[in-house]
């Protein structure tokens, strides 16, 4: 009885684990990203960008068919990007697009705000479907977890 | 008779002292009256601008450049009204007056813009953009007649559209790392000269920049006191090329500075952005001090 018990426990811990990894998309991007926006894990102020801001901030050249954006004044590199994707491979495309993003944005920050760089470094980068989600904050596990909780099997 | 001769010896050398005193009391009215001693009361204070017939280009390689609307073609016989370089306060004008204004600079541009949203205007404004970025970067995305995205440099954007707006440029901090000054000051000129030439219409606005914090790290400064010493010089450079390009000027430095030189604590986080307030501040500080004649149209 207790093995066949303990077999259910590992059966139930390992469904809830590959939840994400076998989630087909995120319903509610724009949820998702009002989500990350209130979540109280940033440095400063983030405002919501005016769409012809999205491409410049984040430094976009590929395709998308919605985004939304937030990011601060200037004076920290926090930032948010929930972008969707028309299909598979603009969805790849566009978390390239990020990860060359990510790269120039802490070569950026080296030059006149090192202390920045850790957390573009660590920033929370991934890909759920078709919608691609960049977020630089004080805690990137935090914001994990809000993309996963966002997720739909 | 030598007893005479005696006498008219002392009364003639009299007359002849007051001869000399008279022609020489004579000849300094005359002096006085040709202004070559007393000085001319119309030389003008160090301090005032130059009067109109004087506003030409000092570097003898600067192309002609046209009158601005204030000047004269030729001098009158009356003193013309000198043409204003640093704008001066009025009342706030609508927002609407930003629908004509296009916003060019670095991050700090694009603070406003994200803090304000602009009231409306366009924004050519990128990360690290420096003032030769105006024919040499393109950073402006435009979709072209097939659908495949284009990149535009600020010069070429500009002379697509034919502008006729107000350009307002914000340029002069990322070049504190520049190898001289005096190469800030020509790469200016040479981008003022091109914006003139594209759009001969518009009228351009140099905007002054506001000192660093004492936390701010600025790339070619050893220290922030050493980047507000070069920020200074080239805000004497833009005051300068305003003068002589026949545009306007805003002090966007004086309202943003402490008494010890530096932004203000507490104006932004890293020493260089403005905070969101400020951004606000500062986009109220240009509606009070908007370029002359391009008030719009109250509402019908």
């Amino acid at each position: 009885m207790k093995r066949i018990f303990s077999a259910l426990l590992c059966l139930l811990l390992l469904l809830s684990l590959a939840a994400c990894g076998t989630a087909k998309e995120i319903a509610d991007p724009a949820a998702l990203a009002e989500a990350l926006y209130a979540a109280e894990i940033y440095s400063t102020d983030l405002y919501p960008l005016d769409s012809s801001l999205v491409d410049v901030m984040f430094e976009l050249d590929k395709p998308y068919t919605a985004a939304y954006g937030y990011a601060t004044a200037g004076d920290a590199a926090d930032e948010i990007a929930v972008l969707v994707a028309a299909d598979d491979t603009d969805a790849q495309d566009l978390l390239t697009n990020l990860e060359a993003h990510r790269v120039a944005f802490s070569q950026l920050y080296s030059t006149y705000n090192a202390g920045q760089c850790p957390r573009i470094d660590g920033a929370l980068l991934m890909r759920v479907g078709n919608v691609v989600v960049w977020c630089v904050s004080d805690d990137t596990d935090a914001a994990k977890a809000l993309v996963e909780s966002h997720c739909e099997k | 008779m030598s007893r005479s001769r005696r006498r008219s010896t002392p009364s003639g050398w009299f007359f002849a002292i007051c001869s000399v005193v008279t022609l020489a009391a004579v000849f300094l009215i005359f002096l006085a009256v040709q202004g070559m001693i007393l000085p001319p009361e119309d030389i003008p204070p160090l301090q005032t601008l130059p009067s109109p017939e004087t506003t030409i280009p000092v570097s003898t390689d600067t192309p002609a450049v046209t009158a601005s609307p204030a000047e004269t073609t030729a001098p009158a016989e009356t003193d013309p009204p000198e043409p204003i370089i640093s704008l001066p306060e009025t009342d706030a004008v609508d927002k609407a007056y930003f629908s004509s204004v296009i916003f060019v600079g670095d991050s700090r541009t694009q603070g406003i813009q994200i803090a304000t949203g602009g009231y409306g205007a366009a924004f050519y404004a990128d990360r690290g953009l420096t003032v030769d970025g105006v024919e040499k970067r393109a950073f402006i995305k435009r979709t072209a007649e097939d659908g495949s995205a284009r990149e535009l440099t600020l010069a070429e954007a500009l002379a697509e559209d034919a502008f006729d707006g107000m350009l307002y440029l914000w340029f002069g901090l990322n070049e504190v790392g520049w190898i001289s000054s005096a190469h800030f000051e020509n790469t200016y000129r040479q981008a003022l000269t091109r914006l003139k030439e594209i759009c001969p219409a518009a009228d351009i606005c140099l905007m002054s920049i506001p000192p660093v914090g004492r936390s701010a790290i600025v790339i070619g400064a050893d220290s922030p006191a050493a980047a507000n010493a070069r920020i200074k010089t080239h805000n004497e450079i833009i005051y300068r090329l305003a003068e002589e390009m026949e545009v306007y000027y805003l002090d966007c430095t004086t309202i943003f500075t402490d008494e010890e030189g530096f932004l203000p604590k507490g104006y932004s986080n890293d020493g260089i952005h403005l905070r969101v307030e400020r951004n606000r501040e500062l986009i109220t500080y240009i509606q009070t001090h908007p370029i002359p004649g391009r008030q719009p149209e109250p509402a019908a």
